[in-house]
């Protein structure tokens, strides 16, 4: 490929190797995301079966996606065995939930006497929904909790047991006596060390030997702990991180200024921690959110064990790609918003140090 | 820290020193009541399972103790955590290059790549390749090529009848190539005598390598090649299909965050070096792999060791694609003999030792790297 030489020393310059390389493949890269994106079409709209019994119904009737799983055993991916009756109940529980997530994300609002009363207003108020016995509502065992709703208790529950647990481990191990520090760092170190499935595995079938169990309260709520205590010895070592990097300078001001340890450590640390650990806590939170999903491992009817047992190994085993699919749409829509927030806060925060 | 303690009254030197024993004496007293308390017993370790385990890495039957049960599921983990860990970061490398390729269309699909598989939980991916892989063609229309097949019973390729023979002779050549290129370079260094010496013992090892792996090599044949009979697969080394969707899985998940990892230590690299590199009249390739991979393994090294350890910990999914690993063994035990204390022992020491191995080799590559950069 020869141009005109913008030097106009008469001789004609050869494109460079890199942009021909570069040009070429761009052409071929849109090519090919429109044929990938036709027959997405194709097999997603075009040729797609809404209304059947099975999937070998499905199969009959065309070649596209087999959306008519969704319809009949979607709510189960949602909602697990809750019954149908009471369906608005979770819809509700889970729309709260939301809500407070969403609230939780607002900058101005990121506050301590904000986040603590709305997360707990949020968690006793789906509780009540879910389990019922109240004001008319038919009671629902938390066995049939299941699907989107369980996933969302599991993971509100968790930070709100596990993030006062980190602050509280981080506290001791950074500013902590040497009688508390050191015991804390070998747990948090024996803990980061052993997989999650380890812990869960613990607090579902080993506690149950070791104490009666009238001592310990329901599997859900035990493993739920073991999700905190996880998340916590993760989330600890990141504030412990921002406790490091404070300005020793802040301490001594407070200090000088009359201000008592605790006011000390509420008024003027932990803003200030929280503020430059924001970014890397949104990351924790997205890896807990998909750690939810290890709840499977030990036989809780999650999104991902919905998905599986919604499949079976019955008439519809063979439209596995779409209930997966839509599953893997619901993880990504809150993931990928989680993780977005995150770059948006450390693009800002690297503002705020430029400047 | 020191200042202040050497200030406080003695009574509170004692006091904390009390506390700190005491602190020290809770996890003492908490496994001295595991053991004793709670009747620790490990005999169980001896019966007979009178359960299978598919395809185990070594021979296993019913009637074998749970001893060796626990030993396959740690093979298994680490089999499984070791062929996940090479294939990661090359996929991983490959992903952070094209991502730096400079080619905007591949930059962005490699990062909408990254995004979307990041934000997805390895179990449903390692779910999703599991009901794939079990929908693949039975073994009678497999895919072949190569002398490979894919089948829904897992994957087939062609393997040496004796594994460990090849592994020697393989091992003694490289000792042999090491040996050479020591001796070749002593001259260049301060110790030639000490690096002909250390070459020479190296170029014995291998020569011992090559003569114990020639003695276990049957010729007849040498390697074991696939093929259909009837309405199986036989021969060759079949990957089954739990631990190719468990695999597949952690590949595809964590190379999304090693790419990351490689690009954040090609970046820490100062641009002056390509530049001199390219002054240099270096190649592409001799400026990557000479220049900045070299350099950027001094960044690299640390995160990538924590990765290491993550992967070991994922592939105790395994439970929820049917592989038999460490963790799946431990709850089938735990749960047939009601020894589950001793199960979750046996299970975090396995763990634990994965993992230290993992710190250890790498904390020596990187002391290695920093060395070679500080010198």
């Amino acid at each position: 490929m020869y141009f005109i030489d913008p030097l106009e020393s008469g001789q004609p310059r050869r494109m460079p190797m890199r942009e021909m390389i570069s040009g070429a493949s761009t052409l071929l890269l849109i090519c090919l995301a429109g044929l990938l994106l036709n027959q997405l079409y194709v097999w997603g709209w075009a040729n797609s079966v809404w209304d059947a019994g099975s999937a070998a119904e499905c199969a009959q009737r065309g070649t596209g996606a087999c959306w008519a799983v969704i319809r009949e055993r979607g709510r189960l991916v949602l909602f697990g065995l809750y019954p149908e009756s009471e369906q608005w109940r979770a819809i509700l529980g889970s729309g709260i939930i939301l809500v407070a997530a969403v609230l939780s994300c607002l900058r101005p609002l990121q506050r301590l006497r904000f986040l603590a009363p709305l997360w707990l207003v949020a968690m006793v108020s789906f509780s009540l929904l879910m389990s019922g016995g109240y004001f008319g509502l038919t009671p629902v065992e938390r066995t049939s909790w299941g699907g989107l709703s369980l996933t969302f208790y599991i993971f509100s529950a968790m930070l709100m047991i596990g993030m006062p647990l980190a602050v509280a481990i981080a506290l001791g191990r950074h500013s902590g006596p040497q009688w508390l520090s050191i015991p804390l760092g070998m747990f948090v170190d024996t803990i980061r060390s052993i997989p999650l499935t380890a812990i869960l595995f613990f607090m579902a079938l080993v506690l149950p030997t070791l104490f009666a169990s009238q001592l310990l309260g329901d599997k859900l709520m035990r493993v739920i702990l073991g999700f905190s205590v996880f998340f916590a010895c993760y989330q600890s070592e990141v504030i412990r991180g921002g406790l490091q990097a404070l300005d020793k300078g802040q301490v001594e001001a407070g200090r000088s200024l009359g201000l008592s340890r605790f006011d000390v450590t509420t008024l003027v640390v932990l803003p200030q921690v929280f503020r430059t650990v924001l970014p890397q806590t949104v990351n924790q939170i997205v890896t807990a959110f998909k750690d939810t999903s290890y709840v499977a491992i030990i036989g809780f009817f999650d999104m991902t064990a919905s998905a599986s047992a919604a499949l079976g190994s019955g008439e519809w085993a063979a439209a596995f790609v779409e209930v997966y699919l839509l599953v893997a749409i619901l993880y990504l829509i809150f993931g990928y918003s989680l993780s977005r927030y995150g770059a948006y806060l450390e693009r800002k925060s690297d503002v705020a140090y430029t400047r | 820290m020191t200042s202040a303690a050497a200030k406080a009254p003695p009574s509170r030197v004692w006091f904390d020193l009390l506390l700190t024993a005491a602190s020290y004496a809770v996890p003492a007293a908490l496994l001295a009541f595991l053991f004793f308390g709670a009747g620790l017993n490990f005999g169980f370790l001896t019966d007979s399972t009178n359960w299978d385990i598919s395809s185990p890495p070594i021979a296993f039957v019913p009637s074998d103790p749970y001893w060796r049960a626990f030993l396959v599921g740690f093979l298994n983990t680490v089999i499984a955590g070791g062929t996940a860990m090479i294939f990661a970061v090359l996929l991983g490398f490959v992903l952070a290059l094209l991502r730096m390729s400079g080619i905007p269309a591949i930059a962005e699909l490699v990062r909408l790549y990254c995004d979307i598989i990041r934000n997805i939980p390895v179990i449903l991916q390692a779910m999703f390749w599991y009901a794939v892989l079990l929908n693949l063609p039975t073994a009678r229309d497999a895919w072949s090529g190569g002398g490979i097949f894919i089948s829904n019973r897992g994957l087939y390729f062609p393997w040496p009848v004796t594994p460990l023979a090849v592994v020697l002779i393989a091992l003694g050549l490289a000792l042999f190539l090491l040996a050479a290129v020591r001796i070749r370079n002593a001259p260049e260094k301060a110790d030639p005598g000490r690096q002909r010496l250390i070459g020479a013992a190296l170029g014995a090892l291998g020569v011992a390598a090559i003569a114990w792996g020639g003695l276990r090599l049957q010729l007849d044949p040498l390697i074991s090649w696939p093929e259909l009979k009837g309405r199986n697969i036989r021969d060759g080394l079949r990957m089954p299909v739990e631990f190719l969707a468990l695999v597949l899985a952690l590949v595809l998940y964590r190379a999304a965050y090693i790419a990351e990892i490689f690009r954040a230590g090609f970046r820490a690299v100062p641009p002056g070096q390509i530049e001199a590199a390219r002054s240099l009249n270096l190649n592409a390739w001799d400026t990557l792999f000479r220049i900045r991979l070299p350099q950027a393994m001094v960044t690299i090294l640390p995160p990538m060791t924590s990765e290491f350890v993550l992967m070991v910990k994922i592939t105790s999914i395994g439970l929820l694609v049917g592989f038999s690993d460490l963790y799946s063994i431990s709850v089938s035990a735990s749960t047939l003999t009601n020894r589950s204390i001793e199960a979750l022992l046996l299970l975090v020491t396995g763990y634990l030792a994965i993992n230290l191995c993992i710190v250890t080799v790498m904390g020596l590559l990187n002391r290695r790297f920093t060395r070679r950069r500080e010198r």
